[in-house]
């Protein structure tokens, strides 16, 4: 069991990255920065040379910035519903790790968000949607429900935090220029039992509002593959598919924010392996139901020899995107299962190994979701392709890089733990159940 | 060494003339003519290609490729399926209009090799056309542009209660304290 700490370390452990940082602190700033300019490099040097420098052409017109777009969203997704539902069912070991979950869900959508932008290869032309919208276009809803969500996420993200700002605007320096600002968006909060209400009644009204929204927003980018009529994208069930694999991935990175952020930020006296164990049940659950969706899909589109559907199934299946296709079957959707059912692999390491293989698999898997159905002539030609260069991947490993990058900078300047929250289920009685005992989970008394 | 390759090259020369899938291939002809297809339930065309041999007979059992131009994605000719020309040389392809206006045809040669011939062409003036696509059965045809407006009035109940949470919270909480602070100043002065 994690040892009781006092109010003052947990002040003293939220708030350290806030008042100091270290030199590991620039030293993993460092070459993160150093990755998002290069693909802010990348994406200039896109926009001089058009986008055939990034390897795309007419007959692989969707490709990897389209991948990236539902990976990064879908991460967000994760994120938000992951800490909405903990909240809603007052899961009592959420406290340390929904603001970090809240975090991963807005960084990680406003680096999806840029993808539109990277995809159009025009950015300045996003501004016909407002102008121009089309009605009957799923990309246009797609761009509603983005921004609706991206709207949602930062309430959801700043409403915890009020009573935080007020904590932290107490307790640093009086001459601190963030003081002024934490008052001011503190809301004149003194903990009041009036108080109290109406924020928890008002963040019970945004986790329950952001659930369906998460979901709309992926269904809409489901749809505006599956309403295309392309053979591949065309499947009824394409929308909660999304969902799901928005919500596997979203697990699996809120894993390896928390484990990363635990590790760095040295959070072990409030974040154990007993979170990162009930995040992993929840990854495995969604892994199976991923796989069954996705036999589900093949079984539906295979089976039915369709002359425009099996050739797609073909270059998925046996062709030339067969390597990636079963690199995401066994690394991405098999192993992550084995290594959190198996008990002597369901520790830290093997968790965020299966985590990161969930990832990196997840967004192999949005890419042969993607290419073989674009690439397949519906006209006239041969079979397009898509060549991966130093353009489409700097702007991806960059846009990797400035998720972290983001967060280590928003917890350079709010609390990385949810205080106020950890501090009143601290005073809850803690009800192991005896499942814990049988499923081999840490118990009362054990030491870590 | 140089015998060596002289006699390969004129073996090799011996060989190439004597095979008939080396040597040049006939000249023949190929034309095409597209009219209205007559006694069919759509619009349709009756696209017929006629092969003729360099004696100016027909020629029978030679593939035939037609094409249609469209326009779309920067113009390309689109396939619309490949015939083998009969014993008059002929190879006949029906084919209903996805569009009105001038429809372009292009029947090409494939053949085995013992032919060749420039592809023909001819124009067609279609009036009416049979749809690529097809409307959903109601109810989902009557939704239309009703779905469309029924979504965005949800979108936009959706920002009114975001913004409602919001402002609740950010006029709710100050004014929360300043009620307490009041009150209890009212008791430390009646006190």
């Amino acid at each position: 069991m994690r040892k009781r700490t006092s109010r003052t370390e947990l002040d003293e452990t939220a708030l350290r990255p806030v008042t100091s940082s270290g030199r590991g602190f620039w030293l993993v700033m460092l070459p993160l920065g150093l990755l998002v300019l290069a693909a802010l490099f990348a994406w200039g040097w896109q926009i001089w040379q058009g986008l055939g420098s990034a390897g795309y052409n007419d007959q692989a017109f969707w490709s990897i910035y389209e991948s990236n777009l539902v990976t990064f969203i879908g991460v967000a997704y994760g994120g938000a519903v992951v800490s909405a539902i903990l909240r809603l069912t007052r899961t009592a070991w959420r406290a340390p790790i929904t603001r970090l979950a809240e975090a991963t869900a807005l960084f990680s959508l406003l680096v999806g968000m840029m993808f539109a932008l990277v995809h159009l290869g025009r950015p300045e032309r996003i501004w016909e949607l407002v102008t121009r919208p089309r009605l009957s276009s799923p990309i246009f809803w797609d761009f509603v429900a983005v921004t609706t969500y991206l709207v949602a996420t930062v309430i959801f993200l700043y409403l915890p935090l009020i009573p935080d700002l007020a904590a932290l605007a107490g307790r640093l320096p009086a001459g601190s220029r963030l003081v002024a600002w934490y008052r001011r968006l503190s809301l004149d909060w003194r903990a009041l039992p009036a108080q109290r209400r109406l924020l928890d009644g008002a963040m019970a009204v945004m986790a329950v509002a952001i659930i369906p929204m998460a979901v709309s927003v992926h269904s809409v980018l489901a749809w505006a593959f599956a309403l295309s009529g392309r053979p591949g994208w065309d499947s009824s069930i394409f929308a909660p598919y999304f969902v799901v694999a928005a919500l596997y991935s979203g697990v699996a990175l809120v894993i390896l924010v928390v484990a990363g952020f635990r590790q760095g930020y040295r959070l072990h006296a409030y974040i154990g392996e007993d979170h990162l164990i009930h995040l992993a049940y929840l990854m495995v659950v969604l892994d199976a139901t991923y796989l069954y969706f996705t036999f589900a899909d093949l079984l539906g589109e295979g089976f039915s020899m369709n002359n425009s559907v099996v050739p797609v199934m073909g270059q998925l299946l046996t062709g030339q995107y067969a390597p990636s296709f079963w690199i995401w079957a066994v690394g991405g959707g098999l192993l992550p299962l084995l290594l959190v059912a198996l008990p002597w692999t369901r520790r830290t390491w093997g968790i965020v190994t299966a985590a990161a293989l969930v990832v990196a698999g997840m967004w192999l898997k949005r890419i042969v979701i993607v290419l073989p159905a674009a690439a397949q002539p519906m006209i006239a030609g041969g079979w397009g392709s898509f060549h991966f260069t130093w353009v489409s991947i700097t702007i991806t490993v960059g846009a990797a890089a400035a998720i972290p990058l983001l967060m280590m900078g928003f917890f350079r300047m709010f609390p990385v733990l949810s205080v106020t929250e950890i501090e009143e289920l601290a005073e809850e009685p803690v009800v192991r159940p005896r499942a814990h005992a049988a499923f081999g989970l840490p118990q009362e008394g054990d030491e870590e | 060494m140089m015998r060596d390759l002289l006699f390969a090259a004129v073996l090799g020369a011996l060989l190439a003339l004597s095979s008939p899938a080396l040597a040049a291939p006939a000249a023949g002809k190929l034309t095409l003519q597209s009219v209205a297809a007559l006694g069919q339930s759509q619009p349709a065309v009756q696209l017929t290609a006629r092969l003729l041999g360099p004696d100016g007979k027909p020629v029978g059992s030679q593939s035939i490729e037609f094409f249609v131009k469209s326009d779309d994605f920067g113009g390309v000719q689109v396939s619309l399926g490949t015939v083998p020309t009969d014993t008059g040389g002929q190879a006949k392809l029906l084919y209903m209009p996805r569009w009105t206006g001038t429809l372009a045809f292009t029947a090409h040669l494939i053949g085995d090799g013992t032919l060749a011939a420039p592809p023909a062409t001819s124009s067609y003036l279609a009036a009416a056309a049979v749809p690529a696509y097809h409307m959903a059965p109601a109810p989902l045809s009557a939704l239309r542009f009703g779905v469309a407006w029924a979504v965005e009035a949800l979108a936009v109940a959706v920002w009114v209660m975001l913004a409602a949470v919001l402002i609740r919270v950010v006029r709710g909480l100050p004014r929360l304290a300043r009620e307490t602070e009041a009150s209890s100043h009212i008791e430390g002065v009646s006190g």
